[in-house]
């Protein structure tokens, strides 16, 4: 059969395969669950709008490529913050309040941390945690190498550790 | 502060998992590995609220459709292109006057036409063919829009013009898609050969070409469901047979008189395409309950 994009069928295979990673990535960037889910649907208008120029293996640089370049035309508001849940953590019946107080307060200093990392930083350290992409995979979606995916990541960690040695000293 | 590069390399391999017994025994005993790990172990349990895909979809497609069309009419070229299609599609109705004979389909229809040399076309939905009757039996050309599937009869030069390209019938059965961006040929049997502004393309059984800004020629599988079964002067009676047996349904013909002779096909495709494709030519209505068809 035909190899577009421009095919239904092929189009909704993309949906199905990108569009959740997509909209975390728009997430990470802006703070915003909606907002990311409306600038990843108008990814995939424009990929719809082009699709006779994409070449199927080109859909995924394509999306993620426009998906950026529609947020920075975007004006940026307000600062980034971010959440996140939890899958039910185990706990030990025995732990103390206060662990878990100091367990809770970890969590809402480490996304505080995670949303001041630099944009870039930020996308590579959550795609490979959260999503469990390859550093590759980061690679190919931001167009660099996957040197320099490496080199954010490892910048990222060790601002974050950073973070939680002032926390630590608080504490102190 | 700045860790050594090989330092990074060993927090990179750990991360995914890649450090070697002696490797991670050594990273294991750096200053920081604790507070890597907390974070790690922290971040790795999070998750983002998932996607509604089903739902994010529909969005997105209604999205998509009012788009496009608010698009379209923006664009200033196109908006002169439309015009000018409008005012020479009107002229060229005017002059040719009567003589050309169009057959268009509806969303959601499908239309056998016999064209006045026994050639059959098959439209599919939202589609029109057009051609001129009194040139037809010197002259077999026609224009296509969207999709449509020909069985062409042994003869003259037989040639449809679509959206970007023409093709010339060397003997067969074809499907052409045409869309103004972006449109493809494929060849069922026999042989075709298509123009298109990237030059010309003969192809044979299960060859196609795609075309939109370059034109490219592909391999394909034959597709069963423009598969057909064909019948010429046959009573009702059997081609219902055949597409209850086809489909596994049983029909009540009530009063319709069954020795009537039908001459034509149905696809494979479904259930519905085929009962259009018998019933509608036949002047018949008909119902589909689950494995029950009504006809009246």
């Amino acid at each position: 059969m035909t190899n577009s994009i421009c095919e239904e069928s092929n189009y909704k295979r993309a949906f199905s395969n990108h569009a959740q990673k997509l909209r975390n990535f728009l997430y990470y960037k802006c703070g915003d669950l909606d907002r990311a889910e409306d600038l990843m649907q108008e990814a995939f208008i424009k990929l719809w709008e082009n699709c006779a120029k994409v070449l199927l293996d080109k859909v995924n640089g394509f999306l993620f490529t426009t998906a950026n370049r529609l947020f920075l035309n975007e004006v940026q508001h307000k600062k980034v913050v971010l959440t996140f849940n939890k899958e039910n953590p185990t706990h030990d019946v025995s732990e103390s309040p206060e662990y878990l107080l100091e367990e809770q307060e970890f969590k809402a200093q480490l996304e505080e941390a995670i949303a001041a990392l630099p944009e870039t930083q930020r996308e590579v350290f959550l795609l490979n945690r959260i999503d469990k992409l390859s550093f590759q995979e980061i690679a190919d979606l931001q167009g660099v190498t996957i040197g320099a995916v490496h080199k954010k990541m490892y910048k990222a960690m060790d601002k974050l550790k950073s973070s939680i040695e002032i926390l630590n000293n608080r504490k102190i | 502060m700045e860790q050594s590069e090989n330092y990074n390399e060993l927090l990179i391999k750990w991360l995914n998992n890649e450090l070697s017994e002696s490797e991670r025994a050594n990273f294991e005993q750096s200053d920081d590995f604790e507070k890597y790990r907390s974070i790690v172990n922290e971040v790795d349990q999070w998750q983002v609220p998932s996607l509604n895909m089903e739902q994010s979809f529909e969005n997105l497609q209604s999205k998509k459709n009012k788009s496009k069309v608010i698009s379209w009419y923006q664009q200033p070229v196109l908006r002169w292109a439309a015009v000018v299609a409008v005012i020479a599609s009107a002229c060229l109705y005017f002059f040719l006057g009567s003589g050309e004979i169009t057959y268009q389909t509806g969303i959601a229809e499908t239309q056998e036409v016999i064209l006045p040399d026994n050639s059959k076309v098959i439209l599919g939905p939202s589609s029109s063919i057009s051609y001129r009757k009194k040139r037809y039996l010197d002259n077999r050309r026609l224009k296509q829009k969207g999709t449509a599937y020909y069985d062409v009869q042994k003869g003259n030069s037989f040639q449809v013009d679509f959206a970007n390209g023409s093709l010339e019938v060397l003997g067969t059965t074809f499907e052409i898609k045409s869309n103004p961006k972006f449109s493809s040929v494929e060849c069922y049997t026999g042989h075709v050969r298509v123009s298109t502004k990237s030059g010309q393309f003969d192809l044979t059984r299960k060859k196609g070409v795609t075309i939109s800004d370059i034109a490219e020629e592909y391999d394909f599988e034959y597709d069963w469901s423009m598969e057909l079964t064909r019948f010429q002067s046959t009573p009702l009676r059997e081609v219902f047979r055949s597409i209850e047996n086809k489909f596994s349904v049983t029909i009540k013909s009530g009063s319709i008189d069954l020795d009537r002779k039908f001459t034509g096909s149905y696809s494979h495709e479904n259930l519905n395409i085929a009962l259009n494709m018998v019933c509608k030519p036949m002047n018949i209505k008909y119902e589909i309950n689950g494995q029950i068809v009504t006809l009246q």
